[in-house]
């Protein structure tokens, strides 16, 4: 469960959230549309402890964000940023980075999920032994996708996750995010055909 | 052997050489390395001066207090040339150097050399400013590729936090970075010492008259010394200058 309570926000001079509220049930899916600028990714933001709003309180799951609870609320989520610079030299050291992270230190990397995985987002299995350099944007934000599934986390934010994909990728994509009915999903993006996946969308 | 007057400036008519070339090649490098050369001659001169007065007096606690100036002009410009924030970085930063120097420089002399007079003049001040030069190097390195790296990759800092990373663990990648970076020219200077150049301690004790064995153990006494302090020193600073660095988020401030 998400929630973002009156929250009120200035950015540059501009108010882009006054008195703000959106909740999220339980394994809802919820993409959030709208132009740039209108602040869909500051909302992720928030969640995520990256920007603080001038009023408001954002819950995940039953805990308050605050500087104290904010490891807590990041334990639970997955985010795939729009943009991201990979500093490993191949794909199976990025699928197997997460799990030295203490939250995930008790899991266990799961190389057949993994290839499953790769074969649900229309991805060759033989990627898995390519370098990090040889992959194309929309590879690479797909690859970085799986390596946050491998985790099992409960809430799911992405950010742009069809920016770089083409028709039939995106479709993939969409059904992906659609058979997971047992995770929270909040999603950025423009494209329609991907929002339709989804339980609702938001246009701020 | 002392060196004459004469035997001095015969000395600096070497300067000319690279003074000529630097000039031929136009590479407006001629007045700033006039200026380093006199500055080099001045403040060597003075400290010779001052070094007389130090150990003809050798009060420990005249020695401590130069230590610790010597200490504050290392912190100092350590962060001039990082371009980090002096306010911010500055009283880490400097308990940082104070804690490695002492410790460095007072277990060589007790345990090493094994003085009963740990803050003697001739060895706690020359062995604390040679260990300083070489911390204010590594620091240098290290504090630049650190926070230069998160600057840069910030997206991969946030995409580890955002992912679950602890604040320690998000850094992780990049203290490795500036750890390598740092200390990879001095193991590079460790492997090759002896073989392609007679290091600046040894050459100075055989030109001062010891035998080449004393030389030789004294050089790898300090190497050593000089290896740890550096690293304590890097890794305190970057534990102490973080603290004051980043947010309670773990992101890194602008004021740095």
């Amino acid at each position: 469960m998400i929630n973002y309570n009156d929250i009120t926000f200035s950015y540059g001079g501009n108010n882009l959230f006054k008195d703000f509220n959106l909740n999220i049930t339980d394994n809802e899916h919820v993409c959030i549309a709208g132009r740039s600028g209108v602040g869909k990714s500051t909302l992720l933001n928030f969640l995520l402890g990256f920007l603080q709003p001038e009023k408001g309180m954002i819950e995940v799951n039953g805990i308050q964000q605050s500087n104290e609870n904010i490891q807590l609320i990041r334990n639970q989520i997955l985010w795939l940023p729009q943009d991201i610079n990979l500093p490993f030299q191949n794909v199976r050291e990025l699928l197997q980075f997460h799990f030295q992270f203490k939250v995930n230190r008790k899991k266990l990397y799961d190389e057949s999920k993994a290839l499953e995985l790769f074969a649900a987002f229309g991805l060759d299995r033989s990627l898995i032994n390519h370098e990090i350099a040889q992959l194309s944007g929309g590879q690479k934000q797909r690859i970085a996708f799986i390596a946050g599934i491998l985790t099992d986390k409960q809430v799911y934010l992405l950010d742009e996750p069809t920016a770089a994909l083409d028709p039939e990728s995106t479709i993939r994509m969409g059904q992906f995010v659609q058979s997971c009915t047992d995770r929270t999903i909040m999603a950025i993006s423009h494209d329609e055909h991907f929002q339709k996946y989804f339980d609702r969308t938001i246009t701020l | 052997m002392d060196i004459s007057f004469w035997g001095f400036m015969m000395g600096l008519l070497l300067l000319l050489i690279p003074c000529y070339y630097l000039n031929f090649y136009k590479t407006g490098l001629v007045k700033d390395t006039l200026i380093g050369a006199s500055r080099m001659i001045i403040q060597l001169f003075l400290i010779a001066i001052y070094l007389e007065y130090l150990f003809k007096w050798n009060n420990a606690w005249i020695n401590l207090l130069w230590v610790v100036v010597m200490t504050v002009v290392a912190a100092l410009t350590v962060l001039n040339r990082t371009k980090l924030s002096r306010s911010l970085l500055l009283l880490p930063a400097l308990g940082a150097f104070l804690f490695s120097v002492l410790f460095i420089a007072l277990y060589f002399i007790g345990c090493v050399v094994q003085m009963s007079d740990l803050f003697d003049a001739r060895y706690f001040v020359p062995i604390s400013g040679m260990i300083l030069g070489n911390i204010l190097i590594a620091n240098v390195i290290a504090l630049n590729t650190f926070y230069s790296g998160i600057k840069r990759e910030s997206n991969f800092y946030r995409y580890q936090l955002g992912n679950g990373a602890t604040f320690q663990e998000a850094l992780r990648p990049f203290m490795r970075d500036a750890l390598i970076k740092s200390f990879n020219p001095t193991i590079a200077t460790m492997t090759v010492m002896g073989l392609v150049s007679l290091p600046g301690t040894m050459t100075g004790q055989l030109l001062g008259g010891s035998s080449p064995s004393v030389a030789i153990k004294y050089q790898i006494m300090l190497m050593i010394a000089i290896f740890a302090s550096s690293l304590i020193s890097v890794l305190i600073t970057l534990w102490a200058t973080r603290r004051k660095a980043f947010d309670t988020n773990g992101l890194l401030k602008d004021t740095i």
